[in-house]
């Protein structure tokens, strides 16, 4: 069993896309090669590091395609479109990314200020977070309703 | 001519419906938003909006009910009927009490407004277009999807006659037509928009009796509606004509033309004003058009005349239908439309007994033109081909977004960005750096209205227009200052006009609408100034480089005439572009201009082409980029921001369906290739030479470097140069294995070093190019003899190629050796560099050595030249030189392991090259030893052993000695010769020949890894056992080698 940090420290591998203020050179690191770092030039940095920065003002947060609530002609899969395919579907679609609530989380918690419609993605998040939670339900309830060997 | 006022918005696109009250005072409208607006005249500005219909006129879309609301304020009455899909159109009668509706379920409804009884027709097989109820309230006229037109009777909702005149289709909306039939005023006659015509059907017999056509018009009739006195026919087509036919003559009275051309969704006549007619199109704006033409009759005596004639021309027509029409005409008394062609009626009359409408239409074209001659007075239109000059383009900043924005980008470069918010509240710049620490944010208040702004890392320049009471100012805001006043302004003489400003490194210039260039110092002393010859497009700058584009005049029709001027600054050097013009593609403007952050001159056109200054093919620019290819849209472009050579990085802001990017929400910076527009992309050939052109174009800056004198470092050249010797390499063997020999050679002739063209040569022979491998090895003499007949001078003269010159020559000096052993046998050369690494193989058979020797020998008779120096190489290395030769074996291992790994890829693989796992193939790995000999088994080490020859102390000792033994036995042959040698070798004391590679060993051991000597030793043990088990002679040995050959 993972509790919520555990979760949130796997989620911090992610990359996110920021904009640094400052200038470094390529970082090597454990998890792989991070940078160079140019100011003004978006770099895809992990999440931890791109919160760090963002705490000590060193960079703006890009917030990823798919955080965005304005239905737009290339990118079909906002919010909007995902929270809506999920209604429709009878079971799981696959989310825009594998920690999309964490990485929403985490980046809401940080950096409001790079991320436009900052509330509206934070209910829609919830949104699709709640119509999850309520499939898995419905699907343990007949599960053990059924008495059948495998849940649905 | 009807008075027309302007179009103006009444709903949102799509189909929209219209009619006026019945005083005429009100205009209501409905529109695929769903509202009804009340509009109180039509200049009415405010005009009421009800969340439904009105009174019962007008058509709902989007409820399936048809809803009764109380005039004017909106409030629903009550539902009159219902259907289970939208109505399309409906109509009421003259008292208000009958309704008839269409919807898209295919029913019709006749509804009595007071009591809701309705009577519903059904029979279409598609959705209703639009009905008509006869002024007597018998019959319905339909007209459906289904390309029919019904004539119900009401009574007994019976289908009286079908006529399939019309186009089908699936639904209203698919429908070009809106077939708006109409009855006239009594019944009599039923109009029908067909097509072209409006065809006229004649009651009870439902027989064509006539029609209306005007050849003018392009579009399918859709609408037709009569006038309130019953005299004029309004038509609407799809091509957005409008025109009034009198009834009577069947000609055009009025014709109007939609300014856009917009689909006609509906018409209707004031019911009160006369000729006055409000239109609706599909984009859902509403016209009027006033003064339709009654007639002009009123004016003149002569056309009253006329009018007389014609009216004696309907008399001559003794027949019912001529009756109603002349009993219109009386009953009206509204004087007709001149009807000058009744000598055509009179020729036809007798032809024409029975079809009494048809001498009316022969005549209609023209007497429509002789009508319109009278009424409309059409202007002449004559189209005279008249050269117009192209406008030239304004001045610019580059990276800004346009002036007239209220929040805009003033600059947008690699050091910062500078946005200016212009709005009622706020009059403000902000002023942002990348990296901040350079300086930080700044906001600051736009007292003096600038509009115009740079930045650079030391200072900030704003610059503002001229005003009516204030001249044109400069400010700077040199952060960079140590001192503590840290700003300075300068205005420029009243008849001036700052039109571009930049700011270089320690300067600042300005170019006015004077034409002058001005150069002020960032400190503020006015330094330079000089003139320009045309109108300033856009400035940039850089270190000591201004670019000043300006106008040189007017282009081709479309394009913009620009000339260039890239001057330095400081004035030592002489212009490298002075007054050239700009090249730019077909039609367009420019759009930015800059500097890379190395200092090479870019500049994008409106087509989105980038091209870049090639300062090493006699200045011209090319093109490196196209971001309109990266575009996904038609009317997305890229906004550039920055361009970096080295990495290759086009930095610009992808901007969806604009020019320019809004500063809010925060655009994101992307990154574009550079890709040189070269013939057949597609094909490998084209990738290679595009990759080489573009690594060599891109490091053109460090001989600009090198000649303004600045320093850097070789290691960042040879870097970036480093592509250039892989698409060699790659094109070469391209060529080599595609049988192109030639072009072979030309690679060769391209490759910068001998190091490369050894490879090529081996590489060649491998392939069994002899011919080739020959001219390349010429080509190698030929370019050592100019270099070293260049060297001296070049040594004196430029001091920045020095190192690289004195490293050459101790390659060469170092190499040498190699060279004259690099055979047609690839391993050769593995032998010249081992020659370092062998020789603690004390006690080797003379198998590897033996076959190593011939082949060697066999190199030197075929080339002499080399043969001395080759010969006394290797012992000279080992002695005083050893410190170079070192270094210098170690290098060229080094890059032989990297070449090798490279060259194998598009040889043996595809060329997305799989080198990794390829080199892990037996014969590959013999080659990329000895950093993966540890993997190696005990069979490979075998081969290895074999293939790699690696040099004994009997092979240093038979390159000494072999001169005396070929003077003591002059007749013998060459193996001879080595087995001689081979004996001698054995009869040499064991401690001699210990001394000998313990000598060697101990340099060697400097040299080498420790690591390194242990393998060797294995692999020499291991050569030991088996040459021990049976020694290889000369034959097995040749097979053994041939074999490992093939297998590559």
């Amino acid at each position: 069993m993972m509790d919520p940090a555990e979760i949130e420290f796997l989620a911090e591998k992610e990359m996110v896309s920021v904009t640094p203020n400052f200038t470094q050179e390529k970082m090597h690191l454990i998890g792989g090669h991070v940078g160079p770092l140019n100011p003004g030039l978006p770099v895809d940095v992990p999440l931890w590091m791109a919160v760090n920065l963002k705490q000590g003002q060193k960079c703006r947060i890009n917030p990823p395609e798919w955080m965005d609530i304005v239905v737009s002609l290339y990118i079909s899969d906002s919010l909007q479109d995902k929270k809506q395919e999920e209604t429709d579907s009878k079971f799981f679609t696959k989310m825009p990314s594998k920690h999309y609530m964490e990485l929403t989380q985490i980046l809401l918690n940080c950096a409001t200020d790079d991320i436009p419609h900052a509330d509206e993605i934070r209910t829609l998040v919830k949104d699709i977070w709640d119509l999850r939670i309520a499939k898995l339900r419905s699907s343990i309830d007949t599960f053990l309703k059924s008495d059948a060997t495998h849940a649905k | 001519m009807p008075n027309t006022k302007a179009l103006r918005y009444a709903h949102s696109d799509g189909h929209t419906d219209l009619c006026f009250e019945g005083t005429g005072k009100y205009l209501l409208t409905c529109g695929s938003d769903g509202d009804v607006r009340v509009w109180e005249g039509f200049d009415d500005d405010d005009a009421v909006s009800h969340r439904a219909g009105d009174r019962a006129f007008a058509i709902l879309y989007n409820t399936n009910t048809i809803q009764a609301h109380t005039f004017p304020d909106g409030a629903p009455d009550g539902i009159l009927t219902r259907f289970t899909a939208p109505v399309n159109h409906m109509v009421i009668n003259s008292s208000g009490k009958t309704l008839v509706a269409g919807s898209s379920d295919f029913t019709i409804k006749v509804v009595k407004v007071d009591n809701c009884e309705h009577k519903s027709l059904r029979g279409h097989e598609a959705p209703v277009l639009s009905v008509a109820l006869d002024p007597q309230e018998e019959y319905v006229a339909s007209s459906s999807c289904d390309g029919s037109v019904v004539i119900w009777k009401i009574e007994d909702q019976s289908q009286l006659k079908i006529l399939n005149i019309l186009p089908k289709s699936n639904d209203v909306s698919l429908s070009k037509s809106l077939c708006r039939l109409t009855w006239d005023s009594t019944g009599k006659f039923l109009f029908i928009p067909v097509e072209k015509e409006i065809k006229i059907f004649e009651r009870d017999t439902w027989n064509e009796v006539g029609k209306l056509v005007d050849e003018t018009v392009a579009g399918i009739f859709s609408l037709a509606v009569l006038s309130p006195n019953a005299t004029q026919l309004a038509v609407g087509s799809t091509d957005g004509h409008l025109l009034v036919f009198d009834i009577n003559s069947k000609t055009v009275v009025e014709r109007y033309k939609h300014p856009k051309g917009f689909t006609l969704t509906s018409l209707a006549w004031n019911p009160q004003v006369e000729g006055q007619i409000a239109f609706c199109d599909k984009e859902g704006q509403l016209g009027l058009l006033e003064d339709i033409a009654k007639s002009s009759s009123n004016d003149t005596t002569s056309k009253s005349a006329v009018k007389k004639r014609a009216k004696e021309t309907h008399g001559i027509f003794d027949d019912d239908d001529d009756d109603f029409l002349l009993e219109a005409t009386q009953d009206d008394n509204e004087p007709k439309a001149a009807e000058p062609m009744d000598e055509d009626d009179l020729s036809n009359d007798g032809t024409a007994g029975s079809k009494v409408l048809k001498p009316l239409d022969d005549s209609d074209d023209d007497a429509a033109s002789s009508v319109s001659d009278a009424l409309v007075l059409p202007k002449p239109v004559i189209h005279t081909e008249t050269y117009k000059p192209t406008p030239l383009q304004n001045a610019f900043q580059a990276g800004s977004t346009p002036v007239h924005l209220s929040s805009r980008f003033m600059v947008w470069n690699s050091v910062g960005i500078i946005k200016q918010y212009n709005t009622e509240e706020e009059n403000s710049i902000d002023i942002e750096f990348h990296d901040t620490s350079i300086h930080h944010a700044m906001h600051i208040t736009n007292n003096y209205n600038y509009t115009m702004a740079d930045m650079s890392t030391e200072a900030v320049i704003l610059a503002s227009e001229k005003d009516d009471d204030s001249p044109s100012k400069l400010t700077c805001m040199h952060f960079g200052s140590w001192d503590s006043s840290k700003e300075w302004t300068i205005s420029l003489p009243d008849n001036e006009e700052i039109q571009a400003i930049t700011i270089g490194e320690g300067w600042i210039a300005i170019a006015t609408d004077s034409r002058m260039v001005r150069i002020i110092t960032v400190g503020g002393i006015q330094k330079q100034i000089f003139s320009i010859a045309g109108p300033v497009v856009c400035m940039a700058a850089h270190s000591n480089q201004l670019l000043v584009v300006y106008h040189r005049g007017t282009g081709i029709p479309g394009d913009q005439c620009l000339g260039v001027i890239l001057q330095y600054v400081d004035g030592s050097k002489r212009n490298l572009l002075n007054m050239d013009s700009l090249p730019l593609s077909r039609k367009s403007s420019l759009s930015w201009l800059g500097f890379s952050a190395e200092g090479t001159p870019f500049y994008m056109d409106s087509a989105g082409v980038v091209r870049m200054l090639n300062r090493k093919f006699g200045n011209n620019w090319v093109q490196v980029a196209n971001t309109k290819s990266h575009a996904k849209g038609k009317s997305d472009h890229y906004w550039i921001v920055g361009v970096h050579e080295n990495p290759q990085q086009l930095r610009c802001i992808p901007c969806k369906g604009s020019r320019y990017p809004a500063t809010l929400p925060r655009p994101a910076v992307a990154i574009l290739p550079f890709s040189i527009p070269l013939c057949e992309l597609n094909t490998e050939k084209s990738q290679y030479e595009e990759s080489l052109s573009r690594s060599q174009l891109f490091a053109n800056h460090f001989d600009h470097w090198t000649s303004q004198g600045y320093e850097f470092e070789e290691s960042l050249k040879e870097e970036v140069l480093k592509p250039v010797q892989e698409s060699l390499m790659k094109l070469f063997a391209l060529s080599a294995r595609s049988d192109r020999e030639y072009r072979a050679l030309e690679v060769c002739e391209l490759m910068p070093d001998q190091h490369t063209l050894q490879l090529a040569i081996k590489y060649a022979s491998r392939l069994k190019h002899i011919q080739l491998a020959e001219r390349i090895s010429e080509l190698v003499r030929r370019k050592l003899e100019e270099e070293e007949a260049g060297e001296e001078e070049q040594e004196e003269e430029d001091p920045y190629s020095q190192p690289i010159v004195e490293r050459r020559w101790a390659q060469r000096n170092g190499n040498s050796g190699d060279n004259a052993e690099e055979d047609q046998e690839e391993e050769q050369e593995e032998d010249g560099v081992n020659q370092y690494v062998g020789e603690e193989e004390v006690d080797s058979t003379p198998s590897g050595p033996v076959l190593n020797l011939k082949s060697s020998k066999s190199e030197k008779t075929s080339k002499p030249q080399f043969q001395l120096s080759g010969r006394s190489n290797p012992f000279r290395v080992s002695t005083p030189s050893k410190g170079t030769g070192s270094t210098k074996g170690t290098q060229v291992f080094d890059s032989m392991t990297r070449k090798k790994a490279e060259k194998t890829t598009p040889l043996l693989t595809a060329p997305t090259g799989k080198s990794k796992n390829n080199s892990k193939t037996q014969s590959s790995q013999a080659k990329i030893f000895p950093s993966k000999k540890t993997k190696t088994t005990k069979s490979e080490n075998i081969n290895n052993a074999t293939s790699e020859k690696i040099p004994s102390a009997f092979d240093l000792w038979l390159a000494e000695n072999k001169e005396s033994i070929l003077e003591e036995n002059p007749d013998v042959s060459e193996e001879d010769v080595v087995s001689i040698a081979t004996e001698k070798f054995r009869q040499i004391p064991k401690e001699e020949r210990q001394n000998d590679s313990q000598k060697d060993n101990k340099k060697r051991k400097r040299e080498e890894d420790t690591s390194e000597n242990k393998e060797t030793d294995v692999i020499s043990k291991k050569k030991k056992d088996t040459t021990n088990i049976k020694p290889l002679s000369q034959k097995t040995n040749s097979k053994l080698a041939s074999f490992t050959f093939q297998k590559d």
